[in-house]
């Protein structure tokens, strides 16, 4: 049986395909991540594709000590949503950066995406383990340093790092199976 | 085309990536916005660059950089430009964590050929520089860990409409730097305070970076590959 390639490996590859198959691997739980963040509906298609865009204009600094590729992508994603938050829009940085047209999006398609990540990141939360689910919750929707989450559940730094890596594995496995 | 069954609006997105990644692969700017994307490759030698400083760590030889030691200081234009840089990549690279420059003093200095100004700033522990053929920093800017080793210096590319510039931050008795384009053109690079500036004509993409390092082993880079070496 084929093993799949690794996130570090699809994004340091430089080749298009690999970077596809980085999308595809991902997308349902960054749209998920977002549609339910953004402050416009409009919004939602602009922040997965700045994400994206953002991934790989920086792909080559992703670091896999540094946790999941997943929660990198939530990390960029949040980012964009504050600032999408104070402004009433999604910034197009990278994407111009990388000549990416802007996708025009319209009722149909957002109903489409809604239907499509019905499983929202909280539902799928709830089915995780509690420890992970709190590693999860606290290191990627709250940004707190390993050290705090080891400090404040009880566990070591390096437990703290395998909770949230399972924890956002599980996550992926959640909503790909829905 | 894959079944990707995403929704259609998610497909388009999955389009325009897998196009960007096409362009960035072979090194070719966007052409609806080339001169703004300038930079653009040299985002990407942001990350290889931090990527080969660990990569080529078994050839790491422990380099100077007298002339930019002797050369930079903190109250030049260069150190507050890439510092400007810096920052706005930072903001615009979202979850990108490495902040090189973020902390001690930067000194900077400014090299200049035929226009190609390249400002370049260190604390010490990083080197950052950006490349302009303005005033304005082109809102880029290339870094790489110190000391920088021979067998990997680190590189950026530019170009307007007219040419095609290579920047290279070199260690001492680097020699023959020299670009080449995918045209065949070439240029050896003018070496000064560590700096060097290759030049092609014509604006097209560059094929490859080579030069001689200081204990006499040549060095081929083909921009988003490793380095090759060679006895001279």
């Amino acid at each position: 049986m084929a093993i799949a390639p690794c996130d570090a490996q699809l994004l340091a590859s430089g080749q298009p395909a690999d970077f596809e198959a980085f999308y595809l691997r991902h997308v349902d739980v960054v749209t998920a991540f977002v549609t339910r963040r953004v402050t416009q509906r409009e919004n939602s298609v602009d922040a997965v594709a700045e994400t994206f865009a953002r991934a790989l204009a920086g792909r080559r600094q992703y670091q896999p000590s540094r946790g999941p590729a997943i929660a990198w992508l939530l990390g960029i994603a949040r980012n964009l949503l504050i600032d999408e938050a104070r402004h009433g829009r999604v910034a197009d940085n990278a994407r111009q950066r990388l000549g990416m047209q802007r996708v025009e999006v319209t009722d149909e398609d957002l109903d489409a995406i809604d239907r499509h990540v019905a499983v929202s990141i909280d539902a799928a939360l709830d089915r995780l383990p509690d420890a992970q689910r709190d590693a999860v919750r606290r290191r990627v929707l709250l940004d707190e340093p390993y050290a705090d989450i080891a400090q404040q559940t009880g566990c070591s730094e390096q437990v703290a790092r395998q909770r949230v890596h399972r924890g956002l594995q599980a996550l992926r496995s959640i909503i790909e199976e829905t | 085309m894959p079944d990707t069954s995403l929704p259609p609006a998610l497909d388009r997105v999955r389009a325009e990536l897998v196009s960007a990644a096409a362009r960035e692969k072979h090194g070719k700017p966007a052409g609806r916005r080339r001169r703004r994307l300038t930079a653009r490759p040299l985002l990407l030698a942001v990350a290889a660059l931090l990527v080969a400083g660990t990569a080529t760590a078994a050839v790491v030889v422990t380099s100077t950089t007298s002339g930019l030691d002797r050369n930079a200081r903190s109250d030049t234009p260069a150190a507050s430009n890439i510092s400007g840089v810096m920052n706005r990549l930072q903001r615009a690279g979202g979850g990108v964590a490495r902040a090189p420059l973020s902390s001690a003093t930067i000194k900077g200095l400014t090299v200049t050929r035929d226009g190609v100004h390249v400002d370049i700033a260190t604390n010490g522990t990083d080197i950052c520089f950006a490349h302009r053929t303005g005033q304005a920093p082109t809102g880029a800017a290339s870094c790489a860990p110190l000391p920088i080793p021979t067998e990997a210096v680190p590189f950026g590319i530019g170009n307007d409409d007219t040419r095609t510039w290579v920047v290279a931050i070199v260690p001492d008795g680097t020699t023959n730097v020299t670009a080449t384009g995918t045209d065949g053109q070439r240029d050896t690079a003018q070496i000064t305070n560590n700096v060097a500036i290759a030049i092609l004509p014509d604006g097209g993409g560059i094929q490859q970076l080579s030069w001689t390092t200081p204990d006499g082993k040549n060095v081929t880079q083909h921009p988003g590959k490793d380095p090759q070496f060679s006895d001279g």
